[in-house]
């Protein structure tokens, strides 16, 4: 598996973290909540004084979306 | 790690997708100019300023989730939180409904769009509707985007460009959606939750192959153009090969 893709779905294990494959949405899985605003999520960490957790990522993979 | 991440601010940027977080990155991750990896992770104290790990491109140093989690707690058992219990954090939106679109099928999840053409109208819906975007049963369920641009809504099959809430059910690309639940703004405060609550028991996600989601991409011509041009070496040249590779093939 090419270096990239190794570490690609090295972090996506974090991003889907509580993820599973299954079809049923009953019962879905707790999630990481993810702010999605650098700004925003800096200045809600230093209100609450709570600290950062960043990641970054594109949602595609060889220029194809819909995928970490 | 779930449970770890809630004392925590998460953040996940888009990595191609603002010119000044990507700076940003850059700088955190000490990279020459124009030469972003597509994946950068970091852990901050609430300043925003004290780095709690080192940046890199992933979290391997942590070895397992588990030791992670373990460490998260450590490092968050550090810091008082500021506000009462009660406080309730702002539902955390992306930016554009497209990439909102992109990031709910990259995840698939359901996509929440709050849309109002009038700003200050937006902001109140947003307000009224953060608390049930932080119920257990709902919070992390969702992607969520909030726009006053009607044009915005495009990708949504089945909108009328109504102001209100739409639970969106994204195709595998993230290219375009359903609507499954639509609530009118002045509704909203009385039925979200009902809706918030039947989207999701509704929704099926995609049962998605990475190798095969990249080559039927292809095949139906599915591109997605970053706003920031991609810069991850090893992943242009993964795109090169790859794109060389299907456009020669017979």
């Amino acid at each position: 598996m090419p270096h990239f893709l190794r570490v690609s779905l090295m972090l996506a294990t974090v991003m889907l973290a509580g993820y599973s494959t299954t079809i049923a949405e009953e019962n879905p899985p707790q999630r990481i909540v993810w702010h999605a605003n650098l700004e925003k999520g800096l200045a809600l960490a230093k209100q609450i004084n709570r600290p950062v957790f960043l990641v970054s990522g594109a949602p595609a993979c060889l220029g194809v979306p819909g995928v970490w | 790690m779930v449970t770890a991440s809630r004392a925590w601010v998460c953040i996940r940027l888009l990595t191609y997708e603002n010119e000044a977080e990507y700076k940003y990155m850059e700088k955190l991750l000490g990279v020459r100019q124009g030469t972003l990896p597509n994946t950068v992770f970091c852990m901050l104290s609430p300043d925003g300023k004290t780095q709690l790990t080192r940046p890199a491109r992933t979290p391997a140093f942590f070895r397992t989730p588990q030791n992670m989690a373990v460490q998260m707690q450590r490092l968050a058992a550090r810091y008082q939180p500021a506000v009462q219990p009660s406080f309730v954090a702002p539902i955390p939106v992306v930016d554009r409904v497209d990439l909102a679109m992109n990031v709910a099928a990259s995840d698939n999840r359901p996509l929440v769009v709050l849309y109002h053409p009038e700003a200050s109208e937006l902001v109140k819906m947003l307000e009224m509707n953060k608390k049930l975007a932080w119920q257990p049963a709902i919070v992390g369920q969702f992607i969520y985007a909030a726009t006053t641009g009607q044009e915005e809504l495009k990708p949504i099959v089945g909108q009328k460009g109504q102001a209100g809430l739409y639970v969106v059910e994204p195709d595998e690309y993230g290219v375009s959606g359903k609507v499954t639940q639509f609530v009118k703004a002045e509704r909203v405060y009385e039925t979200a939750l009902t809706a918030l609550r039947q989207g999701l028991a509704e929704f099926q996600p995609f049962q998605k192959n990475h190798q095969q989601h990249i080559q039927n991409g292809y095949v139906f011509g599915i591109e997605w153009e970053t706003v920031v041009p991609e810069s991850d070496p090893m992943s242009v040249q993964a795109k090169q090969r790859y794109k060389a590779r299907f456009e020669s093939r017979p």
